[in-house]
């Protein structure tokens, strides 16, 4: 390899531009010829990367773990993709809304019926009288009527009382001559 | 499953408030064969004050003061007076009724009932009047009191 070439392929590796099959070129040139003094520094380098290519080994088990790493990513990107997380919280939160709003909706509307029906079985009359001085006239009547009734207990109550305190004053006097 | 619950309970409070919406006489209001007087509480309040001042020894003005309603129900169809006896009949069982007193004389029965709203009140007295050819219901509802019925009794 000539320098003019040497400088270019160089040149062209430092900046990032070199295929593969160039570096090859540059590692065996810095492997076999003898290299120039300002160039040492370079040989070093090149060595050293040619080292750790052959001595880096990827292990057998990492390909069986990144493969299970994947599956694990796709597996979880499937379930998200199919129910979003958020969606299946937003909505249990929309069903638990949805059953506390259909309750109370429920309770209105029995008690809704409820005053309805009500308001239809309420059958308490108007009043019979219109006339307030009739009305007054028929409740004095009922009261006078209630009281009649009332006070012939009471009188019956009194008889009662009145037998029996005769039936004492006979058993006493009968008791007094005995 | 508290949901449930919940509704359970507001349909039986709702059907027990029905339940006791109803009294005696108001299952009486629109039959056939039965008279009906009721006088409520706004006509009682429209009585004459000078009549009510002057009714002499009833005092009117103090018994109804403390009535809601009056309601007085006659009847003699004999089908009307068998329902109504069957009624009075549940009232002697029901615990909120006590009988107050009873009167009978020759073929005429008398019983008085009271239902209790607390303990110094009375809500409801009832007077049926059991005649060979004529049933009379008389109901009386407010805030009434012992001496409600003691002013009853010694009016003349």
């Amino acid at each position: 390899m000539n320098t003019d070439e040497l400088n270019r392929l160089l040149e062209k590796f430092y900046d990032g531009e070199t295929t593969r099959e160039e570096e090859l070129k540059l590692e065996r040139f810095f492997s076999s010829e003898p290299i120039p003094a300002h160039l040492q520094v370079d040989r070093e380098l090149f060595l050293s990367m040619k080292k750790h290519d052959s001595q880096i080994e990827v292990p057998q088990e990492l390909s069986g773990m990144l493969s299970d790493l994947i599956d694990r990513c796709e597996a979880e990107d499937a379930q998200t993709l199919s129910a979003p997380k958020g969606f299946s919280i937003r909505f249990k939160a929309f069903t638990q809304q949805f059953r506390f709003y259909s309750a109370a909706a429920s309770i209105l509307i029995l008690l809704g019926l409820s005053l309805t029906l009500f308001k239809m079985n309420d059958t308490r009359p108007r009043d019979t009288f219109s006339d307030p001085m009739e009305a007054y006239l028929e409740t004095q009547r009922i009261l006078s009527y209630v009281s009649k009734n009332m006070q012939a207990g009471e009188k019956a109550v009194a008889l009662y009382d009145t037998n029996l305190k005769k039936v004492h004053q006979v058993l006493e006097e009968k008791r007094i001559i005995e | 499953m508290n949901l449930k619950y919940l509704i359970i309970t507001i349909i039986m409070a709702l059907s027990s408030f029905f339940a006791q919406a109803g009294t005696f006489a108001d299952k009486y209001m629109d039959q056939k064969g039965v008279t009906v007087v009721y006088i409520s509480k706004a006509m009682m309040k429209m009585f004459p004050a000078k009549k009510v001042a002057l009714a002499g020894d009833m005092n009117v003005g103090s018994i109804v003061s403390n009535l809601e309603s009056i309601i007085v129900l006659t009847t003699n169809n004999s089908e009307m007076r068998k329902e109504m006896k069957k009624d009075i009949l549940e009232i002697r069982k029901d615990k909120n009724y006590e009988t107050l007193m009873k009167v009978r004389d020759d073929d005429t029965k008398v019983d008085f009932y009271t239902r209790m709203k607390s303990p110094d009140v009375i809500g409801e007295i009832l007077m049926v009047v059991d005649e060979p050819d004529e049933c009379v219901v008389i109901q009386f509802t407010g805030n009434m009191t012992a001496e409600d019925i003691e002013a009853l009794m010694n009016s003349k």
